[in-house]
């Protein structure tokens, strides 16, 4: 299959990349903490002074246990080539990818699981300790069973988080300068899927209409599958609505790029 | 027929800002769009094994035409056969039998050494490893690189990169290539380098060649055939020492004199383009070189004499500065 060899070396020289940045890695971890020990100290406040021992239904340790975790998970499915892709797009480097018998999207995902892998080790490790550090000390349980479904829904929503970024990247082809735009994104989608505080925090209504969205399913689903809020059918149903997902966000990226590739004007010499 | 461009033309949309802050605020609410027409209506086509120079001022269209024919933009309007597909439908057939070298892009992986990037290059060509070896060590030799490939490329001079990147290009074996400058900011010897390269490539491997280039050493060096377009359009395509005939009615007298004559007795006999104390150099219209000669070597004191040719860049110049000449051929 030689075909396959040119995205499996895309993936390796995007690991080799990786590795090359590794200290940009570990700072990007160290700043990835820091949201988490200053929610963990807001959350000690509003128990604190709230009457019952429950919060938007989430005892204490379970919020904690829950805001290190999707600070870790959102981590894992972040993605970042989207600026990249502008960069691609604004600077006419998209060209040698026209030209050449490689599919960009295919490039793109083989790249970018390449560039996630050193990185996606260190963070598991990193959730695997938080997890025996919370069986050990607050006697949270972890059903085996759990952490493999949780691998599983994982991987997808690695993948759907990749889908709805390319999707979004394909803006550079209508606006020429997108970084604040993507920043702006980002922040939003994180705050939709979950990746900050649990959804029920922002209230019912809210996580009804934020569960109809793709978002959900990238970091808060994969969390309640681990943490044990979702029943086994309920996982199962979850890892579906992640299936079906995929498959239409990768529809509209086809529709964005197909569209989006015609306006692109390839500037420069 | 390796290219056959048939009315091919492209426009761009664009937008104008006047000078200063005030106007730049009004472009945030307004923008007169305008369209720029990069290439207009060209015709011609390109044999098997030709090496083409493609010519224009700065503007002209010829990037744009390039990436017609590579398949990078759709054309407005237009046909275009190359390798005997449409370029825009982009069809991996048609990828793997050409290559694009821009002088002023890069393809390779800026923080990894060459040979990764060359690595990745075969496996998008999808190269069997004996092909790969052959013809990695055929190229570095030519180009003399061979002790670069593992090192990192942002640290490599630009014109050891400008040769990795011809490698990279080159590594599948294209039976057409398109050069968009390919010695641009390059010294002399890298330039004759990579000139010297490409005469033994098309010869060798009977590749056709379209290049651009500023460096008219460069196209007198490689290509019999030039394609001049202007604004947009064709107007010149042929033999490259018959770019004068167009338009060159006249010849140059270049006289040695063994004594200074003034300016004014010099302009009886045709006008002078330059001149010192003892060399001038005439130019008179091509039916009169006979009398005039006659004249000059009767009347003046010439102690040495000679009739030439306007020089090939004369007509090139003056065909970016008129458009309309290709009716003056027709």
């Amino acid at each position: 299959m030689p075909w396959l060899k040119k995205y499996l070396k895309a993936f390796e020289l995007g690991f080799e990349t990786a590795l090359e940045y590794r200290f940009n890695f570990m700072i990007s971890l160290i700043s990835a903490a820091y949201p988490i020990i200053i929610q963990s100290f807001l959350w000690s406040a509003i128990y604190a002074a709230s009457a019952g021992s429950s919060v938007y239904g989430y005892t204490f340790r379970q919020m904690i246990a829950y805001t290190f975790m999707a600070g870790l998970v959102a981590r894992l499915v972040r993605t970042g080539f989207e600026y990249e892709i502008m960069d691609d797009v604004k600077n006419g480097k998209f060209s040698k990818f026209l030209v050449q018998p490689m599919g960009y999207f295919p490039y793109r995902l083989a790249s970018f699981l390449g560039q996630k892998v050193p990185g996606q080790g260190m963070i598991l490790g990193l959730l695997g300790l938080v997890l025996v550090g919370l069986n050990v000390f607050w006697g949270m349980q972890i059903e085996p069973l759990r952490v493999l479904a949780f691998l599983v829904t994982l991987v997808l929503a690695t993948v759907l988080n990749f889908l709805l970024f390319y999707c979004f990247s394909a803006i550079s082809f209508w606006i020429i300068e997108v970084g604040f735009l993507f920043e702006g994104i980002r922040i939003v989608t994180v705050l939709l899927s979950g990746g900050i505080f649990p959804l029920e925090v922002f209230g019912d209504r809210f996580a009804r209409a934020a569960g109809l969205l793709p978002f959900k399913y990238t970091v808060n689903y994969p969390i309640n599958v681990l943490n044990g809020k979702l029943t086994g059918s309920e996982a199962l149903q979850g890892m579906l609505l992640q299936m079906i997902w995929i498959g239409v966000i990768l529809l509209a990226a086809n529709l964005l790029w197909r569209v989006g590739g015609r306006r692109y004007v390839a500037v420069g010499g | 027929m390796v290219i056959k461009v048939n009315r091919l033309s492209k426009s761009f949309e664009y937008y104008k800002k006047e000078l200063g802050l005030r106007n730049s605020i009004r472009n945030l609410f307004y923008r007169e769009k305008l369209i720029k027409e990069a290439v207009r209506e060209i015709s011609f086509e390109i044999e098997e094994g030709e090496m083409v120079g493609f010519l224009g001022p700065n503007g002209a269209g010829k990037t744009t035409t390039l990436k017609m024919l590579s398949g990078i933009l759709h054309p407005t309007s237009g046909q275009a056969q190359v390798l005997g597909f449409t370029p825009w439908e982009r069809k991996k057939a048609f990828k793997m039998q050409f290559a694009i070298v821009m002088g002023q892009k890069n393809q390779l992986w800026w923080d990894l050494p060459a040979n990764e990037s060359l690595y990745l290059n075969k496996c998008i060509y999808e190269l069997d490893d004996r092909q790969y070896q052959e013809t990695l060590g055929e190229l570095t030799e030519l180009l003399d690189v061979k002790d670069l490939l593992n090192v990192q490329v942002r640290r490599l001079s630009l014109g050891e990169r400008m040769k990795m990147e011809l490698i990279a290009a080159l590594i599948h074996r294209p039976r057409l290539i398109f050069l968009d400058e390919p010695t641009i900011g390059l010294d002399i010897l890298s330039q004759m380098k990579i000139r010297e390269f490409f005469r033994y490539y098309n010869l060798e491997k009977k590749a056709t060649v379209v290049l651009t280039s500023h460096y008219m050493q460069d196209i007198e060096g490689l290509c019999k055939r030039v394609i001049i377009i202007n604004e947009g359009q064709l107007v010149y395509d042929g033999d490259l020492h018959r770019v004068n005939d167009a338009f060159a009615h006249t010849k140059l007298i270049k006289l040695q004199l063994a004594v200074p004559v003034r300016v004014d007795e010099l302009e009886a006999f045709g006008r002078v383009k330059s001149h010192d104390a003892f060399t001038v150099t005439l130019e008179v219209p091509r039916a009169e070189v006979k009398e005039r000669s006659k004249a000059i070597l009767d009347h003046l004191p010439v102690s040495d004499f000679n009739i030439e040719d306007i020089p090939v860049e004369e007509g090139i110049a003056q065909l970016y500065r008129r458009r309309e000449v290709n009716h003056a051929l027709a």
